[in-house]
Parts: structure tokens; sequence; C-alpha cells
């Protein structure tokens, strides 16, 4: 039987034990959790916050393609949770969650680091950094053209 | 004679700047994905004149199911998004 997913953009706060509870399985002996946070600098610039904007369904159909393709590499048992922010955050602010479970450990690693590094390539969501001195700038990214 | 369709287009990330609704393009039936980035180009520099634009060529055209590719031809009105280059998680 193949495992569950929720998959999610979030305008309220994200709750990383509310993924812990829902990947947990009887049948399963090893959960990944992946948090990411808001720091408060990038590239040598304070940072006071960030705006994460979504193109929510097709951030949802490619969470979707994630999952299946995790479960197709990893195992139809994996047990996902995929949710990222949409909103104001600041430092500190818990942006996205992933968490894996599976039988067994490794699998959990290797899906949980899949994902996360595919969504920073795959998924319509930008970050528009908020700064100290004022100033606001759009974080570049990678292009889909041609993907 | 040529037929037209309309086709909404939402602005995401850097794009909003130009404004935070859709932009509306007539455009004739059988158009290109590449030639309404095009006609998307015109109607940004109408918009805002003199803006930068270089940000639409790294930028794709997308429905709510997938990315396009350049040579697809859109016979339909229907809403799309520009996306410019993404940054998640």
């Amino acid at each position: 039987m193949s495992g569950k997913s929720f998959l999610n953009v979030a305008t309220e706060t994200i709750n990383p034990l509310a993924a812990v509870d829902f990947v947990a399985d009887d049948a399963h002996g090893a959960a990944d959790v992946f948090i990411g946070t808001v720091r408060n600098h990038n590239l040598g610039k304070p940072v006071l916050g960030v705006s994460y904007d979504v193109f929510d369904d097709l951030t949802l159909n490619v969470f979707q393609a994630l999952a299946d393709e995790s479960r197709a590499r990893w195992g139809e048992k994996l047990n996902l949770y995929i949710e990222h922010y949409k909103g104001r955050l600041d430092i500190g602010g818990v942006s996205i969650i992933i968490a894996v479970s599976s039988p067994h450990r490794d699998e959990t690693f290797q899906a949980c680091r899949y994902i996360i590094e595919e969504i920073k390539k795959r998924v319509p969501i930008w970050k528009q950094e908020h700064y100290v001195d004022g100033d606001s700038e759009w974080v570049q990214g990678t292009s889909l053209e041609s993907r | 004679m040529q037929t037209s369709i309309t086709l909404q287009i939402k602005l995401f990330g850097a794009f909003r700047q130009f404004q935070n609704g859709p932009v509306t393009l007539e455009v004739p039936s059988g158009i290109s994905v590449a030639e309404v980035k095009t006609a998307l180009w015109a109607k940004l520099q109408e918009i805002k004149p003199g803006a930068d634009l270089a940000l639409l060529h790294a930028s794709a055209l997308a429905n709510s199911s997938s990315v396009l590719e350049a040579n697809t031809r859109l016979t339909e009105s229907q809403s799309l998004a520009i996306l410019p280059p993404v940054c998640g998680g």
C-alpha cells in the first residue's frame, strides 16, 4: 500500500510537530525532517525578514510530482509532508517543512534531501528580502525556461 | 479573418513591480509562447516605460499545471502566469 502525502501552501504559522505527527507510522522505523527558517543575513547584508510569493496551483502540482518521484526512487511506503509558507516572515520564521518517514532511515534522508533541492530549482516560489537599511530586493533564482 | 484570443497573465515575484493584478493581452489565435513573451514585453514597457526587462528573458510562461515550451501554440483564451527565476525553500 502506498504511503500518504500532505502537500500545502500555508498562510498560517507552520507547525513542525504537525508534520512529525502526520508522517508517524507504526510500520516505519525512521522519520527525517527538514525545517527552513529565515536567517538574519544574506550576502553580507543584514536582513529583517522575507516575503514569499507563491503560484499556488502550480506549486501544488510540482509538490505532487516530487512526491511521486520520491516514491518511485525510495519506495511506495514513504509518508510525505511538504508545506511552504506564503507571506511575510520575520527572522527565525519557518518558511518550509519537509517530513519523510519510511521503514528504514536511508530512504528518509535521501528523499528529504532530494525534495528540498528540487523545490529550490523547480517550484514557483520567490523570496523578497527586507533589509535593515529599509531596502527590499527579490532574490535571484533558477530559471524555469527550457526545463 | 484572423481570430484573436485573450490571455490574462498573472505577475509574480519581481514582476509585481508593474502591477499587482494580471495583465491582459489580446493576441492572434495560434500565437507561440515565445511570441506571447514579446507581446508581454511591449505591454510591460507601456505600463512602466524604460523599465529593465532583462528578467523577462530568463522567465517562463506557465499555466496552473505546467511550464509551457517556447514553441507551444495557443488557440484558446486562458489564464497564464509569468514566472521569474525561482528560489523557494
